[in-house]
């Protein structure tokens, strides 16, 4: 197996390209070489041309090399590795090594000659000039010599070390950096999929506030549109009966505003029928209260209605837990009062109210069923049956 | 020799309509059916040995590369002796500049050899494991233009005379080198307990 194939674990089978695979592969090649441009046509051809000619210096270096011609082996071969000939580069220190061992092998071969040589007999020294400058009988430029070979030697190897350390370092590098851009691009990319989805999430928060908004501007468009008919007959300043304090009704018109505001129920038909039945107000008892909590009232000023009894009936009884502020004509009292419609919250107000009288009646006093309604009312309590049951 | 210049002119525009015809005598052109021919007849040895090389994925995008540049370079060489040789220097320029980047170097490994020395098959693993490592030391006693040969000739499984046009050699030099290769490796010590069935493999194809 070859690196590739130890990589994938498995032997690389024979690639075999059917005819219309080999047709269109040449097709797509031509498209693309039709396409460059000419600064790109020419690039390529000086790839080409640099690896023919760079092979062809390759070939020169290894005759000179052959011929013993290190110097230009050499120059031809640093041609051919400045080229990208594969294996230019290793060829270069292999001859650099090689020559250095020959030196080597040349000096041993000096220096043991001259070893038994007779000093007086110089011509039978070997033909290398430079050595027998030095001769065999001068220890101290022998020794020079070795050490210039031994140096040799080991720049050699310094060099072909370095060389292989450079290019695992390269490599090294390159592939940290591969991995540094990779790991990059994928936080990039993380942190655009994190800014669309909160993105997202924003604009459908924003969706709901703005429909939420709508819904609560339409509510309060109904309640003032059910509210105007009855504020048309007020002229006096609203009181907040939600507080608890005791409504101060100085006039007439206030007190018809007072009730048109605070109690405007009506049942549905429904329930107006299921609450009469369990219960029937007499109208002395409902003239007793409304005229504790309201004063004194013309015929004219109001028209109560008996689906509205009840309703007014604790209202009443919650205001005369302050006591009897206002004076009151017992007799006075007529009430029928008519109201807008009611709404879905309207009627699910009353609703609880009236089960809380319920809850009273028979029981006690009202004024208990009566705090079961403000309960209600302002919304503490979500099922008043068990609320006023537990009140009684 | 007249000599038409694709690269200038644009590849093909004429030239397919006189496919390989010698317009003159002396005047030969390598037209687009020369270059579909040639593709088509070299396209698979090629693809498979930079796949061995390089792997499935870089070699077709290096097929590309070498053939692309080989396209440009044989119009404006068309009496050239040798274009498959030519063909494999830039494949060769082109893997190893591909290596390169990978801290590699295009060389012949002991992998490379395992099959074409007729003992890739064993059924002891660790026969096989040996036999690469034990491989791989006996190369380092190579030289590198061996090396290169040994390339040529069993990893791009190219013929002799092929390796020879890679190599600029002779024939006979070539076939020469190879069986100093062969040699040195069989003669190796790393390789004495091997006797492997391959060894003697044809050089002269």
């Amino acid at each position: 197996m070859n690196p590739v194939e130890h990589e994938n674990g498995m032997p690389q089978e024979r690639i075999t390209l059917s005819t219309a695979e080999k047709t269109d592969g040449f097709a797509t090649i031509m498209k693309r070489l039709k396409g460059r441009s000419a600064q790109e046509r020419a690039a390529l051809k000086a790839q080409a041309d640099e690896a023919v000619l760079g092979y062809e210096a390759f070939a020169l270096g290894h005759e000179y090399l052959e011929a013993g011609v290190h110097e230009a082996a050499g120059r031809w071969l640093r041609v051919a590795a400045g080229h990208g000939i594969p294996g230019a580069e290793q060829a270069l220190g292999e001859m650099v090594v090689r020559q250095t061992l020959e030196d080597f092998a040349d000096f041993t071969a000096v220096g043991g000659t001259a070893l038994t040589v007779d000093a007086a007999a110089p011509e039978v020294v070997p033909a290398r000039s430079g050595v027998c400058m030095t001769g065999g009988s001068h220890p101290a430029k022998g020794d020079e010599l070795w050490v210039t070979v031994l140096d040799g030697v080991h720049a050699a190897r310094q060099e072909s070390a370095a060389r292989a350390e450079a290019a695992q370092i390269t490599g090294q590098a390159r592939r940290e950096a591969d991995e540094l851009l990779a790991e990059a691009q994928r936080q990039a990319q993380a942190i655009l999929d994190d800014a669309r989805a909160e993105a997202e999430r924003l604009r459908k928060a924003v969706r709901r506030q703005v429909i939420e908004e709508a819904k609560t501007a339409a509510r309060a468009t109904s309640a003032a549109l059910s509210l105007g008919k009855a504020a048309e007959c007020a002229a006096g300043a609203r009181r907040d009966y939600a507080s608890g304090a005791a409504p101060d009704l100085p006039d007439a018109d206030s007190r018809s505003f007072w009730i048109t505001e605070h109690l405007p129920v009506r049942f549905s038909r429904g329930v107006l029928e299921a609450a009469q039945q369990p219960w029937s107000m007499p109208d002395v008892e409902l003239t007793h209260w409304l005229t504790v909590a309201l004063g004194p009232l013309q015929e004219s000023e109001l028209s109560l209605q008996q689906t509205d009894h009840w309703v007014l009936f604790a209202a009443c009884s919650f205001h005369e837990q302050d006591g009897e502020k206002i004076g009151v004509d017992r007799t006075a009292l007529r009430p029928y009062v008519t109201h807008p419609p009611l709404d879905e919250d309207q009627v699910a107000q009353a609703e609880h109210l009236w089960r809380a009288r319920r809850a009273a009646v028979g029981s006690g006093p009202q004024r208990l069923a009566i705090g079961a309604w403000r309960e209600g009312h302002e919304g503490a309590a979500a099922d008043s049956d068990m609320d006023a049951e537990e009140t009684v | 020799m007249t000599v038409q210049d694709f690269s200038e002119a644009g590849l093909g525009r004429g030239a397919a309509e006189v496919p390989g015809q010698a317009l003159a005598v002396g005047v030969v052109v390598v037209g687009e059916a020369e270059l579909a021919s040639f593709y088509e007849t070299r396209v698979e040895a090629l693809l498979n040995y930079l796949v061995r090389k390089a792997g499935r994925d870089d070699a077709e995008d290096l097929l590309s590369q070498v053939f692309e540049q080989f396209f440009i370079w044989w119009p404006q060489h068309p009496c050239h002796p040798s274009p498959v040789g030519t063909l494999y220097r830039i494949a060769q320029c082109r893997l190893a500049d591909r290596l390169r980047r990978d801290g590699r170097t295009l060389t012949v490994e002991a992998s490379d050899l395992e099959e074409a020395l007729g003992e890739g098959d064993h059924a002891d693993g660790f026969t096989g494991v040996d036999l690469r490592v034990d491989l791989g030391r006996a190369l380092a006693e190579l030289s590198e233009r061996e090396r290169q040969a040994l390339l040529l000739r069993y990893v791009a499984d190219l013929p002799v005379g092929d390796c020879a046009e890679v190599l600029e050699l002779a024939v006979d030099n070539m076939k020469k080198i190879l069986k100093t290769a062969l040699r040195t490796l069989r003669q190796s010590p790393r390789m004495d307990t091997y006797e492997p069935a391959g060894w003697a493999k044809e050089v002269h194809r």
